[in-house]
């Protein structure tokens, strides 16, 4: 199945791309998801303070992903 | 509110000739209906000066009468704060707190609306006072020119209506989230980053609130700030100024409120993209069984003040080096390897002498230049330490033995070691 990630602030400047695609097996978790995408590019901290959503909805890292859906990677920004 | 009187106190014969100044085709007769039979104290002038959104039936006189009666705190008057307290103050808000600790800079002008060059070195909340008051003299404002912070966050913020959360620190975000859930107050959240802008309300007990997004602020030298990564200037102009729409629509209680959404602004594409958020029921603030029943402080090591803001600790330890003492062993005839890791255009408006430039996004393709080092050691410096922390632990993990981070990067350098050294 295919799915694809949108990445915003930290994570675009980490991998220098605001979206991928990518084929995984089913059964796969959001925080599957984002060990696939980031690895250990990304720190825990980060991780931890980053909002994860699926179709546009704010879910928890345990979610399971389906085939078209379409993850996202939201880290905190503190700029005003 | 000083020199008002009952609008159904006027004689009829006033308000006619209130509306026969005007032109007979603009409907300001609508208007002069509901002046008349709305018992609300407003005077001729103030009916006039916010008739282009008293004609609004959602808002009309009652609405007007709540933002008179609303108390606004705004946090943070920098790229969003400046618009948000334009907007509210020009809508008729009847007091607005204002909080800052910071004083006008040079680099604030590309965004910071409310400040001129003559401004700069002035504290921002009385510039922002002296702008705003001429603007809407009837306007209430509460000056606070302290940084807001988990210890005060409660005291300044009880007694609003509503917090504009405009600031640009975890710290005094995380203070503002914990105060606002705790008082029961509604906090406009939005900010700021590049290109990219966010914006949502928190209501307590309606909705998610910043904790519930992002449960603790992220490890230093994780997230760049403003000053680190830049902001288009009219980004905070439009995420600022959607913050004072929400906030005098929730005054007003009109529309849908932004609660349960977080709007990402793409300012490069131009696009509007929606998040649902719900409330995390493990949140520790807002959840089922909260654990957080006072502000949480933190340590704000993710942003850059101005002058006097540095710690006093001097240190010079494994993994980190202040610029006073990393001087004095340069000054004494030590030969110190440093790695400067900030983009060319950066370099060339200040630098120090005798230091290897390799910008952090080109070090993983060039770290070969620097294979005599790793059993030297190297200090490593960027504008005010965030990157270089990154790049000093990405060094440590790829074989480099002794590196440490400049702390507080150059800026720190030209305000504590070598006043030479410009700012920028």
């Amino acid at each position: 199945m295919t799915i694809t990630v949108k990445l915003f602030a930290a994570y675009r400047e980490l991998l220098g791309k605001s979206e991928v695609s990518l084929t995984l097996r089913p059964g796969m978790t959001v925080a599957d998801v984002f060990h696939e995408t980031v690895g250990d590019k990304g720190s825990d901290g980060l991780r931890k303070s980053t909002l994860f959503a699926v179709n546009e909805a704010y879910v928890l890292p345990d979610t399971v992903v389906k085939d078209g859906d379409r993850v996202a990677f939201i880290p905190p920004v503190s700029g005003g | 509110m000083v020199n008002s009187m009952s609008a159904t106190a006027l004689e009829e014969g006033a308000v006619l000739r209130f509306n026969a100044e005007r032109d007979s085709r603009c409907p300001v007769y609508f208007l002069s209906v509901r002046f008349v039979y709305t018992d609300v104290d407003f005077t001729l002038e103030q009916a006039r000066r916010w008739s282009r959104q008293i004609r609004l039936p959602e808002i009309g006189m009652d609405g007007q009468e709540k933002l008179a009666g609303a108390k606004v705190a705004i946090v943070g008057l920098g790229g969003l704060g400046c618009p948000a307290a334009l907007y509210l103050a020009a809508a008729g808000v009847g007091t607005l707190g204002l909080i800052d600790d910071d004083v006008v800079e040079l680099t604030n002008l590309q965004r910071q609306i409310l400040y001129s060059e003559s401004d700069l070195g002035r504290g921002k909340v009385q510039v922002a006072a002296e702008r705003l008051a001429p603007l809407q003299h009837e306007v209430r404002i509460d000056m606070h020119p302290i940084r807001l912070d988990a210890g005060n966050a409660m005291e300044i913020l009880r007694g609003y209506d509503i917090v504009i959360d405009g600031n640009d620190n975890f710290p005094t975000r995380y203070a503002v989230n914990d105060a606002c859930v705790l008082l029961g107050i509604p906090n406009v959240y939005g900010s700021v980053l590049q290109f990219e802008g966010r914006v949502s309300l928190f209501v307590p007990g309606k909705g998610p609130c910043y904790r519930c997004l992002h449960a603790e602020p992220p490890p230093p030298g994780t997230v760049q700030n403003c000053a680190e990564a830049g902001v288009l200037g009219v980004l905070p102009g439009v995420v600022g100024s959607l913050q004072a729409a929400e906030a005098i629509k929730w005054i007003c209680g009109i529309g849908e409120p932004l609660t349960g959404r977080l709007l990402v602004i793409d300012m490069l594409e131009t696009s509007f993209q929606e998040f649902a958020v719900t409330r995390n029921p493990g949140c520790a603030l807002c959840g089922d069984h909260p654990t957080i029943t006072a502000p949480v402080a933190y340590t704000d090591t993710c942003t850059f003040g101005g002058d006097g803001e540095f710690g006093d600790e001097e240190y010079d330890d494994e993994t980190r080096i202040t610029p006073r003492l990393a001087k004095k062993r340069l000054d004494g005839g030590e030969r110190l390897r440093i790695l400067d890791v900030r983009e060319p255009i950066e370099f060339e408006m200040s630098r120090l002498p005798d230091v290897k430039l390799i910008p952090m996004g080109q070090l993983p393709g060039r770290v070969g230049e620097l294979s005599d080092w790793r059993q030297e050691e190297v200090i490593v410096l960027c504008h005010h330490g965030i990157r270089s922390e990154m790049v000093a632990g990405w060094l440590r993990r790829h074989g480099f033995a002794k590196v440490k981070n400049l702390d507080g990067g150059i800026d720190r350098w030209s305000a504590e070691a070598d006043p030479t050294v410009p700012r920028y």
